[in-house]
């Protein structure tokens, strides 16, 4: 099984790493290499761009937290930096009966970080608890199609599907895949979200809200030898210019994210390292395709063409992000990249002589009250404005947004998701009718079929197939306007060792020493 | 006087119970729901009304408001939706640093605030006024999250004097506490030197004039004893009238600074559990920084009898 996903490094690394090589400059002679192997001890100062909302991964939503999560728990598989699944507290597993039966064999010798073992019983103990409705998670409808779980012995899980479904692996390398001691579950009760325990590399050991969140070396961590760093230390900080400046002044020694406008400034900072990789997640439009004018398709292809995707790129993320057109990002083996559609007024003019009002129509446009989407409601505001299309904003805080996102409660809406490595995951609850996450509303057969077919076939090429056609579709009835493919862009200071970025953006330190 | 304290306590008790009314409804009606929160984008109607009911939202609002004020009377402000920690331990582990970081803002912005605003009246229309005048309107107009990102890249970033963000307890280190908060303090304290010294300006121009300065001065009192006894000493009323109004300023300024700095204190606390409509935590954050105000004014007018002897409490 080959899977092409290019991981592009960007001439920052590159650069970074051609400078250290030389020596760097003679004024900093301390960030001259010392080519020596990974050094055991040490605290990793952390800044991430928000705090936690919880440690439990049975009960968290928040994207943020699985920056804790990756380190804490151990998935059940891991995903390698071109986001394959490759085994890891599963070691092997075997998929039968069509696709609907999984046999997953556990890793022997495992312990959570309270000594409790790690076996079959646990992983059900999650899953049972994830699946009762009483508990309200929302790892829930990740469970949907489970209709039944076992383990014939300790180290073995059989999971019994209603229907074949190819994405279910991918989930077991997300928070569903992260099993937590079921003693420090049944000890913490509702709390457990403050107390977490997972069989990770390190263990959770304070967490003071909107201060820090502390970690600290796993000893008892199933591969010997690993982690080095003794202590990591979370700070949030939610302002993204300082956040940048915590590293730059050393507050901090790495971070999750970089301002799109210090990108470049970065790159020719010595004292700094960086990397940068197509992200998994886009940006996007939200078009209600049950309430006029949206309803009618010709308005959504109008806005389609009449979007510069290029100039918002240049005017928003600097340059950085990459044009959209489906949802399957260049990180993706779902990708195309010969997918896309002309910017064009005179096209977008054409559609809206089709849709019946050539002189344009008027909608709102809800979206977060973050500096950055209202910029970027500006620009689309400012191109729509352009062929006649007039855009009302309106800014509101999140949950706001969410929740009239989710109750089909608004006429457009500007979100973006954050992307999971199967496409299955970015597509069937988005596109198909009554998907959980399709806020549009829209309703195609033939996408609904593509997407059914894709997620029980079996064959990556087979499935890539159906993706495309689907997202060709999709593309051209335009219940979503995708504009931005964004990146994952994280920098460090040079006495971090052994990071490695990945396009879901989460900061593995397993291997990292300082 | 211990009367007129214990009566104007009473009092307090409408005010914060009106105060729990208008944040309760508030809240509530903002749009949006802590479920949404909890459960994110996979939020499905059903999921949502298992939480709802989970949480006791699925109640009629006033029965909601009825068990709340209920619980409130019983001394318990209740628990976060998010994560069960109790709202009394939140607002205590908060308050050591929003508290010390308006101290310390106010002991500045005097320290500031007095010997200009007395210089200035002093020499009215001179290079001091125009000086003074200039502080003060600098300080009434610069945006603070402007001037914090300001200070932070000029001392934090460039000079690299002090830490660009974060917070140390007092009992880690004293040092690097104080070091910590340095930066915030300032951008806190600005605004209320402008307003501090330009009212004490203004006051104290006006006392200079009347004839027991007059009386001061023909007796031979030395000049300082004139300005400093006769003259600020009666022009403190306004002043303190005005630094008891900034608490309720300042605990906004401070929502603002917290944030920038990431400190962990009551304006994050309040920030956050607006946006995850967290409305026990909210409704005891806003109860609380409402009885905050409520007693700085008592204090202010406590302070006036002791600036002033001729105001007696009876």
């Amino acid at each position: 099984m080959t899977r092409k996903t290019p991981l592009m490094i960007t001439a920052a690394t590159f650069l970074a790493a051609t400078l250290a090589a030389c020596g760097s400059s003679p004024a900093k002679s301390s960030t001259a290499p010392t080519k020596s192997g990974p050094v055991v001890g040490g605290t990793l100062n952390v800044g991430i761009n928000s705090d936690f909302v919880t440690l439990s991964p049975a009960m968290s939503s928040a994207l943020i937290d699985r920056q804790a999560f990756i380190n804490i728990f151990d998935p059940l598989l891991k995903l390698s930096p071109t986001m394959q699944i490759e085994p890891n507290l599963i070691t092997h597993w075997t998929i039968t009966n069509g696709g609907t039966t999984y046999t997953l064999y556990l890793r022997h010798g495992v312990k959570f970080q309270d000594g409790t073992p790690f076996n079959a019983a646990a992983v059900l103990y999650n899953w049972h608890w994830e699946m009762n409705p009483a508990n309200a998670s929302p790892r829930r409808s990740n469970l949907a199609l489970v209709s039944s779980l076992s383990a014939p012995n300790a180290h073995e899980v059989v999971v019994t599907l209603k229907a074949p479904f190819a994405a279910f692996l991918s989930l077991l390398a997300g928070r569903t895949g992260m099993i937590s001691s079921p003693t420090a579950m049944q000890k913490w009760g509702s709390s457990y979200g403050l107390h977490p325990v997972g069989t990770g590399p390190f263990m959770f050991v304070q967490w003071i809200k909107n201060d820090h969140m502390i970690l600290k070396r796993n000893p008892n961590y199933w591969q010997k030898g690993k982690p080095y760093l003794n202590k990591i230390v979370y700070t949030p900080i939610t302002s993204p210019v300082q956040e940048y400046n915590a590293l730059v002044t050393g507050q901090v020694n790495i971070i999750d994210s970089v301002p799109y406008q210090d990108v470049s400034s970065l790159a020719s900072n010595s004292s700094l390292r960086s990397a940068q990789t197509p992200g998994l997640g886009y940006v996007d439009m939200e078009l209600n395709t049950t309430v006029a004018p949206l309803k009618n398709v010709h308005n959504r292809e109008a806005i389609n063409y009449a979007i510069n995707r290029q100039a918002l790129n240049q005017l928003l993320y600097f340059g950085h992000a990459i044009p959209a057109y489906s949802q399957f990002s260049p990180a993706s083996w779902a990708y195309n990249p010969n997918l896309k559609i002309p910017f064009s007024d005179t096209l977008a003019k054409q559609q809206l002589a089709k849709a019946g009002n050539p002189n344009g129509f008027s909608f709102n446009l809800l979206g977060d009250n973050s500096p950055t989407t209202v910029q970027e409601m500006q620009a689309i505001q400012s191109e729509l404005g352009k062929v006649g299309i007039k855009v009302n904003i309106q800014p509101v805080d999140f949950t706001t947004l969410l929740t009239d996102a989710i109750g089909g409660n608004y006429q457009a809406d500007l979100l973006g998701w954050s992307g999971r490595p199967d496409p299955d995951q970015n597509s069937y609850a988005f596109d198909t009718t009554g998907g959980s996450f399709n806020d549009p509303r829209y309703s195609n057969s033939q996408v609904d079929s593509l997407l059914l077919r894709a997620r029980e076939a079996t064959s990556q090429s087979v499935r890539k197939q159906y993706y495309n056609q689907a997202a060709t579709i999709v593309l051209h009835q335009a219940p979503y306007i995708f504009l931005e493919y964004t990146p994952v862009i994280q920098a460090w200071s040079p006495n971090v060792h052994g990071f490695k970025i990945y396009p879901d953006g989460l900061m593995r330190f397993k291997n990292v020493w300082k | 006087m211990v009367l007129f304290v214990l009566r104007r306590l009473v009092n307090l008790i409408p005010v914060a119970f009106l105060v729990l009314i208008v944040t309760f409804s508030l809240i509530h009606v903002a749009p949006g729901n802590p479920a949404y929160t909890i459960l994110g984008e996979q939020a499905s109607p059903t999921a949502v009304r298992l939480l709802d009911q989970k949480m006791g939202l699925n109640h009629p609002l006033v029965s909601q408001f009825g068990t709340y004020v209920a619980s409130v009377l019983h001394g318990n402000l209740g628990s976060s939706l998010l994560d069960g920690q109790s709202v009394t331990s939140l607002i205590i582990t908060r308050l050591p640093v929003t508290l010390e970081l308006s101290v310390l803002a106010v002991a500045l912005s005097l320290l500031i605030a007095l010997p200009t605003g007395i210089l200035a009246a002093y020499r009215p229309n001179t290079w001091i006024d125009s000086v003074s005048r200039l502080l003060a309107l600098l300080g009434a107009a610069i945006p603070n999250f402007w001037l914090a990102l300001l200070l932070v890249y000029v001392f934090a970033v460039t000079l690299r004097w002090a830490p660009s963000l974060g917070w140390v307890p007092l009992n880690v280190s004293v040092l690097g506490n104080l070091g910590h908060l340095v930066l915030p303090t300032i951008v806190l304290a600005l605004p209320l030197v402008a307003i501090t010294s330009r009212v004490l300006r203004g006051e104290l121009l006006e006392v200079m004039h009347r004839i027991y300065i007059q009386v001061a001065r023909a007796k031979g009192v030395k000049e300082w004893g004139v300005v400093m006894h006769h003259g600020v000493r009666n022009a403190l009323i306004p002043v303190v009238t005005v630094i008891g109004l900034q608490v309720g300023g300042l605990l906004g300024g401070v929502v603002i600074t917290e944030s920038i700095f990431s400190l962990p204190g009551m304006g994050q606390l309040v920030v956050n559990a607006i946006f995850n409509r967290d409305y026990p935590v909210l409704q005891g954050s806003v109860l609380f920084m409402a009885l905050v105000v409520l007693l700085a004014n008592l204090a202010v007018d406590l302070i006036y009898a002791w600036v002033d002897p001729r105001i007696r409490y009876n």
